[in-house]
């Protein structure tokens, strides 16, 4: 992954009317890779998407964008400046797809192929290549209306695809979908992403970014709290590691107190299992089989859950006020 | 090429929707098509009238087969009662109840009472309006055999006129000639002297008396000349003794003469006064016959002054009686003059001196001909605003909206393609309407096609423009489609096509002035129908046209508006901090997590596991729920919390987070 910058946000603010829903982000997208965007629902998310491409002025700050044409220089400048220049560099998906319904697949794809100044050769080429790459070539002639969920947010994709922009935004792409169709979405992503296209994408379904995103911003409270890869971003937050163990009969009341104490966070009692969260995952396993082997208790299951990108979350969103808050990394702001 | 892609999928979107297929690009065709059958037929066989007469006259007769000569079912009832009653339950349309004795008469008015359901008011009028032609009839013909005997006998009056004023002519020539003749009388009379005077016979008289002394002088005189001449001439004599015989002859004889010629004169001077006494008797005798005559003429002129007098008096009542025979003769001349208007007057013109008369000026047999324009200008009014409106909500709703403002198109090229789409369906259907007409109508609207069309073009332009402004307005299909028909219907009704606009309010009239629809469809009937001239058209096209360009400004205006908003409603993170509670809540602890807001809540929710979600929420205690009602005092929110289940709980706040977003981002 090159370090060239596609997008450079310069300490960018916005407010609607009294709320101030950004707060002074700064933050640089580097071209070709993939930045993963995770915050609670109104945490600025959508917004910050939105200020990219220039759909929303910002207050204070400016975003500038670098357009790598074919030949010739890069070109660097605001977003809000060059709006037609800033629309034919991006696609844009979200969680909900943007189509005409009563049209075809191809239909779709053409027109907005149009929409971007193509060439019929050009939209030609590029709708058949799309079309494969979503896997909708047999449902091409099909009203928009009757594709299933995963084909719609594909063939949204392909829309925001069609003019084969630099940058992808996929605001939430996976959100409603069902775990099969969310695999879906996320191989195309991949798909798309090793073509060199920088995919900027905001995501409910945090494990899954894990191992799709090179990096991952956090924004809580409108500001960007950390910026990071998921491995250092899990390393930075998630110490602790759940241990969940399953015996016969399972008489877990007489262990938990023995069990507490022992360098163990939490220990309590969840269905069949009994759960241990610990930063010493291998020392209380064994401790605990001790335990079970005293109590009586046949060892039925035992299992290790390492950190992962819901708990860096969960923990983020756990500190209350900025004091406490972690510092951020050299990219992301406090 | 992109206006072709646009233009495409703008048709194909319309003809893809069933909706809109039907209602806004078949309905217009459907609508011309009823209204041409409305205009063209039509009959009153299905109305029902019934009929009540005490007794039924030849005119209530002539009433009720005029009734059935127009179509309408009669029953004629033999009750009152009946009659009415079966309009109470349906089975007639009215009932019409003839007075007694149902006739036209002298000055007698006669009532026809019509019994009707009030609903069916306009169905009476109708019935009303062929039964007065009827009564029309009746009324006339008997009118016109009144008249008739009046204009004979005023024929008879002015003949007879006529032969007065002869004779009132007659009348006045002999007074005038009597008075011409009595004036000269008059005037003879009043010349005639009748004074004598006995002066001169008196002097006659002493004159002659003078005379007689005069007489005895000159004897005197002329026998002292006489004597005096004899003596010379005998002196002579005697002194001349030279002188010849003859001579002395001739003396004596004059001598001789001179005596005789004094004796002569002695003889008269011895005459004279018997003469002068016979001439004085004489005189005496005339002047006694004179005084005679004299008494008489005293008399005489005593009665001429008498005569005269009357003769002034006659002249007078002569003058008075002609004056009055002149105002006489004026007064008949009037009479006449007036009864000479009556002349040509037929009982028919009298009776019914005015009589309509509808003569078209163009060669249509139906009076669709004079609406045709303005329902033709009605239909690219409903349909430009309906087309343009659906259009731009179809767009704006569509899941597409997004990704049309995402592309590298500018959004006025939009809007120039709704419009050229609305247009070029407009036109079409305008064309076909054209079409049919002349095909079922039998008659061209495509006179004067060039000037037509002009107007045709503007009013589409016009109308779309408008149209796509209550799209960008209106939220829903449902609320444009509405808007457009309130606003097509208020144009339509501050127009003539409704009510005449004279009989409106005086501020509905000034307002009329600059509906556009009032004036498109002017200029299309003055084009259709009189074949208004091209140089005509530019005043009011060019005010058209300035306000079509005012409408795609606010277009502009609007659709960018519409943008700003609708960008701002992508953005949750609007409404979590525009809603958020103006004081600060106390957190909710949940497990090992706090909740500060409703948003918090709801990805704390769906971040919990089942059994952190049943180690929170119990039978018995339901914290979430006290919170939202105690903290973020959201009653009816946390009603719907008040449940066990976490779906339902993470579907109410999504339901309530999502609400007040849209309802934030709108207002």
């Amino acid at each position: 992954m090159g370090r060239s910058v596609v997008f450079d946000v310069k300490k960018v603010s916005k407010s609607f009317k009294q709320n101030h829903v950004l707060k002074d982000v700064s933050f640089a997208i580097h071209k070709g890779e993939i930045l993963g965007i995770i915050g609670a629902s109104g945490s600025g998310k959508t917004t910050l998407l939105n200020l990219l491409v220039g759909f929303l002025a910002p207050d204070k700050g400016a975003i500038l964008f670098t357009d790598y044409p074919k030949s010739g220089k890069p070109l660097t400048f605001n977003v809000l400046t060059k709006p037609l220049i800033v629309n034919r560099s991006y696609g844009f998906a979200s969680q909900h797809p943007s189509f005409y319904e009563k049209l075809t697949v191809r239909e779709n794809l053409e027109y907005f192929g149009r929409m971007y100044n193509l060439g019929s050769h050009a939209i030609r080429a590029n709708v058949d290549i799309l079309l494969r790459l979503m896997d909708l070539k047999a449902s091409q002639h099909v009203l928009s209306q009757d594709l299933s969920g995963g084909m719609k947010r594909r063939l949204d994709m392909a829309c925001a695809m069609v003019h084969n922009p630099g940058v992808l935004i996929l605001d939430e792409p996976t959100a409603d979908l069902d775990p099969m169709l969310r695999t879906q979405v996320w191989e195309v992503v991949k798909r798309i992403n090793t073509r060199g296209t920088t995919v900027i994408l905001s995501s409910h379904h945090l494990n899954e970014l894990d191992t799709l995103c090179n990096r991952i911003a956090i924004i809580r409270d409108g500001r960007i709290v950390d910026l990071d890869t998921p491995d250092k971003l899990k390393l930075k937050y998630t110490k602790e590691q759940e241990i969940l163990i399953e015996s016969y009969p399972g008489a877990y009341d007489k262990l938990i107190p023995k069990l507490k104490g022992k360098n163990i966070s939490s220990v309590e009692r969840q269905g069949t299992y009994l759960t241990i969260r610990t930063e010493e995952p291998q020392r209380t396993i064994k401790e605990a089989i001790a335990l079970l082997d005293k109590a009586g208790e046949q060892l039925l299951d035992i299992k290790l859950n390492k950190p992962n990108l819901d708990d860096v979350f969960v923990s983020i969103y756990r500190i209350e006020t900025p004091d406490t808050r972690p510092k951020a990394t050299k990219e992301g702001n406090a | 090429m992109k206006a072709p892609s646009v233009i495409a999928k703008n048709l194909k979107l319309l003809f893809r929707s069933k909706e809109t297929a039907f209602t806004i690009v078949f309905g217009p065709l459907l609508i011309i098509l009823l209204v041409s059958a409305a205009y063209t037929g039509g009959s009153g066989d299905t109305v029902l009238v019934g009929t009540y007469a005490p007794n039924y006259t030849g005119l209530a007769d002539s009433v009720i087969t005029a009734l059935k000569d127009q179509g309408y079912q009669v029953n004629v009832f033999a009750n009152e009662t009946q009659c009415v009653d079966r309009i109470k339950t349906g089975q007639l349309h009215t009932c019409i109840i003839f007075p007694e004795d149902f006739r036209i008469k002298g000055n007698e008015t006669n009532t026809v009472t019509f019994a009707v359901d009030y609903s069916r008011i306009n169905l009476v009028y109708q019935i009303i309006d062929g039964l007065s032609k009827e009564f029309d009839l009746q009324s006339t013909q008997i009118s016109q055999g009144k008249v008739g005997d009046v204009l004979a006998r005023v024929a008879l009056a002015q003949t007879t006129l006529h032969e007065q004023m002869a004779q009132a002519n007659t009348i006045d020539k002999d007074l005038s000639d009597t008075r011409a003749n009595l004036a000269a009388g008059k005037n003879a009379l009043g010349n005639v002297d009748v004074n004598v005077s006995f002066t001169d016979l008196v002097v006659i008289k002493g004159n002659v008396a003078g005379l007689n002394t005069v007489i005895g002088d000159m004897q005197t005189r002329a026998q002292e000349g006489l004597s005096a001449a004899e003596d010379l001439l005998t002196q002579a004599k005697r002194d001349c003794d030279n002188c010849s015989q003859d001579y002395l002859d001739e003396i004596d004889a004059s001598i001789l003469e001179l005596e005789n010629a004094s004796n002569e004169i002695g003889k008269i001077s011895k005459k004279v006064p018997e003469q002068v006494a016979e001439v004085n008797h004489i005189i005496d005798t005339a002047a006694a016959s004179m005084r005679q005559v004299q008494d008489r003429f005293a008399r005489l002129v005593n009665a001429s002054e008498k005569t005269q007098q009357g003769l002034g008096e006659s002249i007078n009542l002569i003058d008075d009686a002609l004056s009055r025979l002149t105002t006489l003769r004026g007064q008949l001349q009037h009479i006449d003059e007036s009864l000479q208007s009556s002349i040509g007057l037929t009982s028919e013109g009298v009776a019914s001196p005015i009589t309509t008369r509808i003569e078209a000026v163009n060669a249509e047999q139906n009076n669709l001909a004079f609406t045709y324009p303005y329902i033709l200008m009605l239909i690219i009014m409903f349909l430009g605003l309906m087309l343009s409106s659906m259009l731009i909500v179809m767009d704006k709703t569509s899941t597409a909206a997004f990704r049309n403002f995402t592309t590298a198109t500018r959004d006025e090229y939009y809007i120039l393609m709704s419009f050229v789409t609305t247009f070029i369906i407009l036109l079409v259907q305008t064309l076909v309407i054209l079409l049919l007409s002349r095909w079922f109508l039998g008659q061209s609207f495509l006179n004067n096609f060039g000037v037509s069309l002009v107007i045709i073009f503007v009013a589409i332009t016009l109308f779309s423009f408008l149209g796509m402004i209550i799209g960008y307005v209106a939220g829903t299909a449902e609320a444009a489609m509405i808007s457009s028909l309130s606003i097509g219907s208020i144009l339509l009704f501050i127009s003539n096509l409704v009510l005449p606009l004279e009989a409106m309010n005086r501020v509905v009239q000034v307002l009329s002035v600059y509906n556009p629809y009032v004036v498109l469809s002017e200029l299309l009937k003055q084009s259709m129908l009189f074949s208004l001239k091209f140089r005509y058209v530019p005043g009011k096209i060019g005010l058209l046209v300035a306000a079509i360009m005012v409408l795609f400004l606010a277009v502009l205006v609007v659709q960018r508006s519409f943008k700003r908003r609708y960008f701002q409603r992508r953005s949750k993170d609007l409404a979590m901090t525009a809603f958020a509670p103006a004081r600060v809540v106390k957190p909710l602890i949940l497990g090992k997590r706090q909740v500060k807001d409703l948003f918090d809540l709801l990805a704390v929710l769906d971040a919990m596991t089942r059994a952190e979600f049943e180690a929170v929420i119990a039978p018995d205690k339901n914290p979430i729920e006290a919170w939202v009602r105690n903290e973020v005092q959201e009653k009816r929110l946390a009603r719907r919390l008040d449940t066990r289940s976490k779906e339902r709980m993470i579907l109410a706040l999504d339901t309530f987070l999502k609400k007040q977003t849209k309802r934030l981002a709108k207002g």
